[in-house]
């Protein structure tokens, strides 16, 4: 099959299947409602509410499986991924800093700024770590990253802690922490929404230099590319998508991970095909494993993360045993 | 006029150049080695020449053409080049197909939005037989062997129809048998008087075989230039190297030979 093919069918397939799923995650949950009154005007909140949150699913889904997708090129890392990296736990210290510490200035921007800001930060800052001379070996680059990630994690439980007293419970900190699809202000889902969607589009743009860079940066720049200027503008991209998504949505690892592997295996490493695949597949993905987290109990909620590290925990280490002859070189 | 044209360049990578004050002109059509002990600055030199590092002082053109005001991509559309760690590196973790990674070498060519179109696959498919991969076309590169694997990115490089190939020991990691068909090759490729081609061979006696004139560099500096048996002579080899050898000429050629004398 030509890629053209490839991604006309993978389009139209994963199109169904996320119809289908949002429409699915409109009837799961607590509340019952029967399929002939999902329009009905008594159901409309709840319906309403559900909508929300799959919609917020689809944004976050997407914008993670995209991100890891730019980090595993342009690392020519197979196990890289926002959350793996850090880069989620340093947008996650931006957002709680302008929470928690009550930060005024810049109004609504507050958050999502600081979400962006911070993840931009741990993606500078595992890159300086992990590089070793021209080099970043992945080894390097996963021990930066689990210690960017230690470290801002820890920063958050000290600001939730010492800011307590200032009527933010610690509850909802760690609820955030470990990720969460519901809509507490429809401006920022708007927000994260667009910046997520332009992010998507450039990395589209943008398939043909992930090809290329991810054989290596001595021939990308002999077939043409500005090698370090499109490496600057997608770890952007790529912290710009995470700030994003972990602004919305808290911390919800993995799914760079497991999303763009996932897809690989049935279209191949071609990223014309697998950008525009990914962010459909990450899309449903997340919305499904929102539906998961919120019937798996009898009452209540698990926070959405708990499933998605549940799954990708194991496909990490799966992921590192398949490629452990390669990765020890 | 000249394909490549060096003039005093002077380079490195930030502090004391590498390069110290290089001139050269490599006419079209012409297949030139360029040698030297380690560290004598070839792959700087190689590098430098379509512009991957950038001049510190001097000049460099391609078909008369400043390099800096060429851009990435259109010297990309005139140059192509084959590195020696492509065979051992495998292209990463992805299992890109050999037509894939042949495909990239249309990079130059192609927009953002658009697809491949006939012309480009054409080219691919010719650049393919040429390095006899169309066979592996799709297999994935990380299962190839490393002389496959340097056919495929040799293909890359000749899919981007380049006039100009360099080749930094393009057959440093294979054996005899690969080295001489891999240089074969390039020599056929060379015989239509269109393509130049610049390489860094480690390999003295390949190199006389193969190289119409020779480039001996020496910390930095141009040490002998001109055709191999001029420039490969049991003096110039001893002063620059510092092994004693022994030149001859090759019974089956009539191109100088070098043996090593044992101390």
């Amino acid at each position: 099959m030509t890629p053209r093919a490839k991604l006309r069918t993978g389009l139209i397939l994963l199109s169904a299947a996320l119809v289908c799923t949002f429409f699915w995650s409109l009837f799961a949950g607590d509340a019952y409602i029967p399929i002939s009154e999902l329009f009905a005007a008594k159901y409309a909140p709840l319906v309403e509410l559900r909508a929300a949150r799959a919609l917020m699913g689809i944004i976050v889904g997407a914008g993670l499986s995209v991100a890891g997708l730019i980090l595993q090129a342009v690392l020519r890392n197979p196990l890289a991924d926002p959350y793996v990296l850090g880069v989620s736990s340093g947008a996650g210290l931006g957002a709680a800093f302008a929470i928690l510490g009550g930060v005024t200035a810049f109004g609504q921007w507050a958050t999502p700024g600081a979400a962006f800001a911070g993840a931009t930060l741990a993606m500078m800052l595992v890159y300086t770590l992990g590089k070793v001379g021209r080099a970043v070996p992945v080894y390097t680059l996963l021990l930066a990253g689990v210690i960017v990630n230690s470290v801002a994690s820890s920063l958050l439980i000290f600001l939730a802690h010492t800011t307590i007293a200032r009527g933010k419970g610690l509850y909802s900190v760690m609820w955030w922490l470990l990720g969460s699809l519901q809509v507490f202000d429809p401006w920022l889902v708007t927000t994260a929404g667009t910046a997520i969607g332009v992010g998507v589009v450039i990395t589209i743009l943008f398939a043909r230099d992930l090809n290329v860079l991810s054989i290596g940066e001595e021939p990308a720049a002999h077939l043409g590319l500005r090698v370090e200027r499109t490496k600057k503008l997608l770890f952007v991209v790529a912290s710009l998508v995470t700030g994003a998504a972990v602004a919305t949505s808290g911390l919800i690892g993995f799914v760079g991970l497991i999303v763009p592997h996932a897809v690989r295996l049935v279209v191949g490493p071609d990223n014309k095909v697998l950008v525009p695949l990914s962010a459909l597949a990450g899309a449903t993905f997340l919305v499904l494993a929102d539906i998961i987290a919120r019937t798996i109990l009898p009452s209540g909620e698990l926070p959405i993360g708990v499933i998605t590290a549940f799954l990708g925990g194991p496909f990490f280490i799966y992921l590192l045993r398949r490629h452990r002859t390669k990765l020890s070189k | 006029m000249n394909a490549i044209e060096i003039s005093r360049v002077e380079c490195g990578y930030g502090g004391e150049p590498v390069i110290k004050g290089v001139s050269l002109a490599v006419p079209r059509g012409e297949f030139l080695g360029i040698l030297g002990p380690n560290g004598s600055g070839k792959t700087t030199l190689l590098r430098a020449a379509p512009g991957i590092i950038s001049t510190q002082k001097g000049r460099i053109s391609i078909n008369g053409t400043d390099v800096r005001s060429l851009g990435p991509r259109g010297i990309a559309r005139q140059v192509a080049c084959v590195m020696q760690d492509n065979a051992a590196l495998g292209a990463g973790h992805l299992a890109f197909s050999v037509h894939d990674i042949v495909t990239m070498g249309r990079t130059p060519y192609l927009t953002r939005t658009g697809w491949e179109t006939a012309k480009d696959h054409e080219a691919v498919h010719k650049a393919m037989e040429l390095s006899e991969v169309a066979q592996l076309s799709d297999r994935p590169i990380t299962e190839l062997s490393g002389g496959e694997r340097q056919r495929v990115f040799i293909a890359m490089a000749l899919a981007q129809e380049c006039g100009i190939i360099i080749l930094d020991e393009p057959t440093s990691h294979l054996d005899i048998a690969h080295q001489v068909g891999i240089l074969n090759l390039f020599a056929a490729l060379n015989r239509d008087g269109e393509r130049t081609t610049v390489a860094v061979l480690h390999d003295l006696n390949l190199a006389a075989e193969y190289c119409e004139r020779i480039l001996l560099l020496k910390d930095g500096r141009t040490a002998a230039l001109g055709p191999p048996d001029e420039v490969l002579t049991t003096e110039n080899i001893e002063h620059i190297y510092g092994a004693s050898v022994l030149v001859q000429s090759n019974p089956a050629t009539g191109r100088p030979h070098v043996f090593l004398k044992k101390a």
